[in-house]
């Protein structure tokens, strides 16, 4: 089995976990949280994550706390549909593995970014001020 | 030159600090689990590290252990800066209302239960619409 299968079958699983977390177990007595808000006793950029993640796995979007966690829960979603299909077909694209690799790790991070900048912009703002 | 051998030492814990630091690096990124992110990161480092040593012992291909060190160490580094941007955001917050006038604390009180009056004013027009429809 070649590495890059074995990284997507692990990413897939995490998560896949994840959205079980998140669909089952956030209001939960094992529920993770805000280390944040638990040290400082204030609420940080991204609480309220957990339990929007915990509305979308239920088809529920009308109800969001925090208007940056549906770019979150996308970019979760997405990958986890990519991975499983790369898991599946990863014998064809073999002889282009390298290949994929780099253009696989180029394009995540390029979004990755894209949806955490505006967290990183408000955090930067509230330094400012 | 030695030349690099066909063999897997290192290959497991290298996709481990790999995968580790990945997820380590995402985490980081999140205030809410940045503490979460150094744990992960530092597992990450640890398990690069074996892995590229275990690697160079054996004369094997230390990619995956080098990528995964790389990426833990950059997710690690982040998530200390969250940790410690905050730790300064509370600091400055604290000093702010320490110094601060209390006439000026007390317009800052109003405004805020006039804020918050407004918001459950139009959470409970949203709720009727809401009923309505």
């Amino acid at each position: 089995m070649s590495t890059y299968k074995i990284v997507n079958i692990i990413l897939a699983g995490i998560i896949g976990l994840i959205f079980i977390y998140s669909g089952f177990f956030v209001h939960s007595d094992t529920s993770i949280h805000c280390t944040v808000k638990s040290i400082y006793g204030i609420d940080c950029i991204t609480c309220g994550f957990s339990r929007d993640f915990n509305q979308y796995v239920q088809l529920n979007f009308n109800h969001s706390i925090n208007s940056n966690s549906f770019n979150f829960f996308l970019f979760f979603l997405i990958n986890l549909f990519i991975r499983t299909i790369l898991i599946l077909v990863n014998k064809r694209i073999l002889k282009f593995e390298n290949r994929f690799i780099i253009a696989d790790s180029l394009i995540q991070s390029i979004w990755f970014i894209l949806i955490i900048s505006p967290i990183i912009l408000n955090m930067w703002e509230v330094i400012k001020k | 030159m030695s030349e690099i051998q066909n063999s897997n030492a290192g290959k497991a814990l290298g996709i481990a600090g790999l995968v580790l630091g990945i997820v380590g690096l995402i985490v980081s990124f999140i205030p809410c689990f940045s503490f979460w992110g150094i744990i992960i990161g530092t597992t990450g480092i640890v398990l690069s590290a074996i892995s590229i040593s275990q690697a160079k012992k054996a004369n094997a291909k230390k990619g995956l252990g080098t990528a995964g060190l790389i990426i833990s160490i950059v997710g690690t580094v982040i998530a200390i800066v969250w940790v410690l941007v905050f730790a300064a955001a509370v600091n400055t917050i604290g000093n702010a209302i320490e110094n601060a006038n209390p006439e000026d604390i007390k317009e800052l009180q109003e405004s805020i239960e006039s804020m918050g009056e407004q918001i459950q004013e139009e959470a409970e027009m949203l709720n009727e619409n809401d009923s309505l429809n």
